[in-house]
């Protein structure tokens, strides 16, 4: 029971993680695969914020907020010149940059040791630390990420942001800025990645650079081609998916590298058959 | 000036590898990413040809062979099939990318996560001195070996038939199709010399570093990436620039801020091209906005 809600409220951070990632890449069109990153900014501010200037939990996710949402504005600015496919390159560049900082900043991140001991939310004097009632909270959040990014492409906004993801020239000739919308968009998913590193710090307790790596980003890519780009429902179904087969893998004690040879394959077979997924609405 | 030696050094393996990716890009116009970790099992190769007791010299072709039959068929049943449906070259991006995993991981499992290393010699020869600089064998090897394979590419393809065949494709696939030319032979033949290119350099480079799986992606595809916008993409001088530059740009960042922030320097290299000039330095293909 407690292995069960252990992978319901890992499964539900990563629907955070899965859903702004698939408002950046399925609905704005720009396939980043550098959203561990930014997951990893929400988890290191908490993370160390919470041991060694001993704050709580929830004050310190508006800074995860601030730092990530910052840097993604910086960094939109060289990425952005660059279209799709060279987009995921850059991209890519700065999921590799992140990491060494994380690795070599020895002094803020305590390099690969990682830093141990986060706190667990707490309220007043009333704490999250069970699991059930961690659940309630990542529930709580992931349903509020669906309910505002939900909203956002309902908007106008959001309809633009579509119309230039079909395409850019006709959303130019509209007079719409493509570019700052793709970067508002940019910012925006960097936020909730922010907002789910925060959480997986106080759940596990323990970050390290190695949760954040390239290859966490490229899982966060299959699991929204799974479940479908361009649906919200699809990105919490990918999620799903594919943590609940890594865990039963996990348990019939199958490697880690026949693990990713077979989410190698899981990706290569997508794209031959239904490049937008299960319940995807944008093929790419 | 020892810095900037070893910097052009590099830089040479960098810009073959650059070279090898931009001729494939150039042709199919697409980013392909197993391209890095096929170069990696051509140092593999290398690696188990030497426990057998081969020559360096002896190992490297004949694993570089056996690495672009991999990058040929890779082309073959990877590729054609989606480009044949009119796939996306995003698609055929990710699908790439999906190849990578596997690959890299099969490779984690055959040769184990630690680094293999491959020298030449059993003893370690002494440095040469030339003008007050050092050089060591290996990158007089290195050197020797690069020169020798541009000097061969920039031949083939400015003085044969099937150099001229794979220009064209680059310059506008569907005419040559309608010359009556193979179109897809020469694209299997851009593969092969492709990754006979980086396979090669990816065994030079061994020689320094060693072979791990993690550097398909980390080391060669990267490198070769950023060599290639640097330079200009889909430009052969471009690429043989932007290694080069890269490789002189990466050493003094080393001497000056230590290896760990190797990739660091690399990337802000190519962050301040793409803020400044986006289209590189030889300027070819518009890439960028």
């Amino acid at each position: 029971m407690d292995f069960i809600l252990q992978v319901l409220i890992i499964i539900g951070i990563h629907s955070i993680l899965t859903m702004s990632l698939n408002y950046v890449a399925g609905f704005t069109g720009l396939m980043s695969i550098n959203h561990a990153a930014f997951y990893g900014m929400g988890a290191y501010a908490t993370a160390i914020l919470s041991t060694q200037y001993d704050w709580n939990f929830f004050l310190t996710i508006p800074v995860g907020i601030v730092i990530a949402g910052i840097v993604a504005w910086l960094v939109s600015f060289p990425m952005l010149k660059m279209k799709e496919d060279s987009f995921v390159l850059v991209s890519l560049g700065f999921a590799i940059i992140m990491f060494n900082i994380m690795q070599n900043w020895t002094d803020l991140t305590k390099g690969p040791l990682g830093i141990k001991g986060v706190q667990a939310p707490m309220l007043g004097d009333f704490s999250f630390f069970a699991k059930p009632l961690f659940l309630v909270l990542v529930i709580v959040a992931a349903a509020l990420t669906y309910w505002f990014l939900n909203r956002i492409l309902k908007t106008p906004y959001g309809t633009i942001l579509k119309g230039a993801r079909e395409n850019e020239t006709v959303a130019r000739v509209n007079g719409h800025n493509v570019v700052s919308y793709q970067r508002s968009a940019f910012v925006v998913g960097a936020i909730f990645a922010a907002i789910a590193g925060a959480f997986i710090a106080s759940f596990i307790s323990f970050v390290n650079p190695k949760a954040f790596e390239l290859i966490i980003s490229v899982y966060l890519l299959i699991m929204i081609i799974l479940g479908g780009m361009a649906s919200l429902p699809g990105s919490i179904l990918g999620a799903f998916i594919m943590l609940t087969s890594l865990e039963v893998l996990r348990f019939a004690g199958v490697s880690a590298e026949w693990q990713q040879i077979l989410y190698g394959f899981i990706l290569i077979v997508i794209m031959f058959f239904r490049p937008q997924g299960i319940l995807g609405k944008y093929k790419i | 000036m020892q810095i900037l030696l070893n910097g052009i050094i590099v830089g040479g393996i960098y810009a073959l590898i650059a070279l090898g990716f931009n001729l494939i890009f150039s042709s199919t116009r697409f980013f392909h990413v197993l391209y890095g970790v096929l170069a990696l099992l051509g140092a593999y190769f290398t690696y188990t040809f030497m426990e057998y007791g081969w020559n360096f010299f002896a190992a490297i072709p004949v694993a570089a062979l056996l690495a672009s039959l991999l990058g040929v068929a890779s082309w073959q049943f990877l590729y054609k099939p989606l480009v044949d449906r009119k796939a996306s070259s995003l698609v055929l991006m990710v699908t790439s990318f999906g190849a990578l995993i596997v690959v890299q991981n099969l490779i984690a499992l055959i040769w184990k996560n630690n680094t293999k290393s491959i020298s030449i010699t059993d003893t370690i020869k002494p440095a040469y001195e030339f003008l007050g600089l050092n050089i060591t064998f290996n990158q007089l090897v290195i050197l020797a070996v690069s020169i020798v394979l541009m000097v061969l590419l920039e031949l083939f393809l400015k003085k044969t038939k099937y150099g001229l065949a794979i220009r064209a494709i680059g310059d506008n696939a569907e005419l040559t199709t309608v010359l009556g030319l193979h179109t897809n032979r020469i694209t299997l033949l851009v593969f092969f010399i492709g990754t006979f290119l980086s396979a090669v350099s990816a065994s030079l480079i061994a020689l320094e570093i060693g072979a791990r799986p993690t550097h398909g992606l980390h080391y060669f595809f990267l490198k070769a990436v950023i060599a290639s916008i640097i330079g200009g993409i889909g430009s052969m001088r471009g690429a043989l620039i932007g290694g080069l530059l890269l490789g002189v740009v990466e050493n003094i960042g080393i001497y000056y801020l230590g290896g760990s922030w190797q990739e660091v320097v690399a990337f802000s290299l190519l962050t301040l091209f793409l803020l400044f000039k986006p289209q590189g330095l030889v300027n070819q293909m518009q890439l960028a906005k």
